[in-house]
């Protein structure tokens, strides 16, 4: 009978899929792997997606532990990555419904100099707190497919696993999201 | 990206191209942060594997391991004959497929281990990997050597007695053993197939 794997092995390369079915044989350290493999993009999702550093760092925290948990019903047929934002973009949704019924949030100048995390090459500060407060007014739904779309680069049909949302639907909510980002900050071109 | 989707890009700040680029940069983890979050996940329960997953792949009834080892022996005998015969080990199952016939044998006994030829037949793949239990499923400890023919990729693995859960790890994707039981826990949905090793010489 074979035992058990114990002994460290280097886990970099393994496919998302082998590192869940470690975890699932007991070895809690290979949850390790994947989070340091995907909490980037989802903390970028997140902090895109609410506008705020400290609610971003709370939605990825509950998404990876609420991943960790159901980790058994993951079907590695199927994309790690999509299945994880589709446990974020839910843990977002519920973030930003909570947060409609207390306070109406408005990016003001002070939050978008402090959430600002776009690098230099970007362009000035100002152009960047911008786009900052650019897509933080765009309607939900649509941020969330422009996000997913162009800046996590998921295709229509990962994007409609992750949000149960149609693809033609999502399609739609790419397009409007672009143009109102672009009315949005044509509108800051026309008044600078 | 074209050098004029490039220039357009860099030229006109309100392009999605560039809004997504500027979306795009990462933001810092705090690693404070991190350390939280990896302690919040180390008080957690083991997650729960599916149903029919759990010890599915470590245990084996008595009767059944030593009514499978009858069964391995045997057919390794057979297979081992049948390669041996023909003189070429890739072409034991060969179907009209592309990527299709694998198979095991066994060829030696090295310190209570016997190694065994595991043996995949995809002519047009660039990497082919074995992965299983007794290697911690991990794709870089067992690469395989492509055959003479380069129509087949071979590994010998010497292996302790008992049953042995492994995969293909085929330019990054994973594939059952097509002429090999699959494991019990392929449920899961991990291709998985299973190899018996018996402990008495042959």
């Amino acid at each position: 009978m074979t035992e058990r794997p114990t002994a460290k092995v280097h886990v970099d390369s393994m496919t998302d899929a082998l590192l869940v079915r470690r975890v699932l044989d007991g070895d809690a350290r290979a949850f390790t792997t994947l989070v340091d493999r995907h909490l980037q993009p989802c903390l970028r999702f997140a902090t895109r997606m609410l506008g705020s550093r400290h609610d971003a760092e709370d939605a990825t925290q509950e998404a990876l532990l609420r991943a960790y948990r159901a980790l058994g019903t993951y079907d590695p047929e199927a994309s790690f990555r999509t299945w994880l934002f589709a446990i974020l973009v839910n843990r977002c949704r519920t973030a930003l419904l909570k947060r409609s019924r207390y306070v109406r949030r408005v990016v003001t100048d002070e939050d978008a100099l402090h959430g600002a995390v776009i690098g230099d090459e970007a362009g000035s500060t100002e152009l960047r707190i911008e786009i900052e407060r650019a897509i933080a007014r765009v309607d939900p739904e649509q941020r969330e497919a422009f996000l997913l779309k162009h800046v996590e680069q998921l295709g229509y049909e990962e994007m409609s696993a992750a949000t149960g949302v149609g693809v033609s639907a999502l399609k739609m909510r790419v397009k409007r999201a672009c143009e109102r980002l672009q009315e949005l900050l044509g509108e800051v071109n026309d008044v600078t | 990206m074209s050098r004029e989707r490039e220039a357009e890009r860099d030229s006109d700040p309100l392009s999605v191209d560039w809004i997504s680029e500027a979306l795009r940069e990462p933001v810092p983890v705090r690693p404070e942060w991190r350390a939280e979050l990896l302690r919040g996940i180390e008080q957690l329960a083991a997650p729960s594997p599916p149903r029919g997953w759990s010890g599915a792949r470590w245990r084996v009834r008595p009767l059944t391991a030593v009514a499978a080892c009858v069964v391995c022996a045997l057919a390794g005998a057979g297979v081992t004959t049948l390669v041996l015969a023909r003189g070429q080990h890739a072409a034991l199952a060969e179907a009209s497929g592309s990527l299709t016939a694998a198979a095991t044998s066994r060829s030696g006994e090295v310190a209570g281990r016997s190694t065994v030829r595991f043996v995949f037949v995809a002519p047009y793949a660039s990497n082919v990997a074995l992965v299983g239990d007794f290697n911690g499923w991990n794709p870089s400890k067992m690469p395989m050597r492509r055959s003479a023919d380069g129509r087949a990729w071979l590994i010998d693995v010497p292996l302790a007695p008992g049953r042995h859960v492994y995969s293909f790890v085929v330019d990054g994707d994973l594939a059952a053993d097509p002429a090999a039981p699959r494991a019990g826990d392929d449920d899961f949905g991990v291709p998985s197939s299973v190899v018996l090793v018996s402990g008495a010489k042959t």
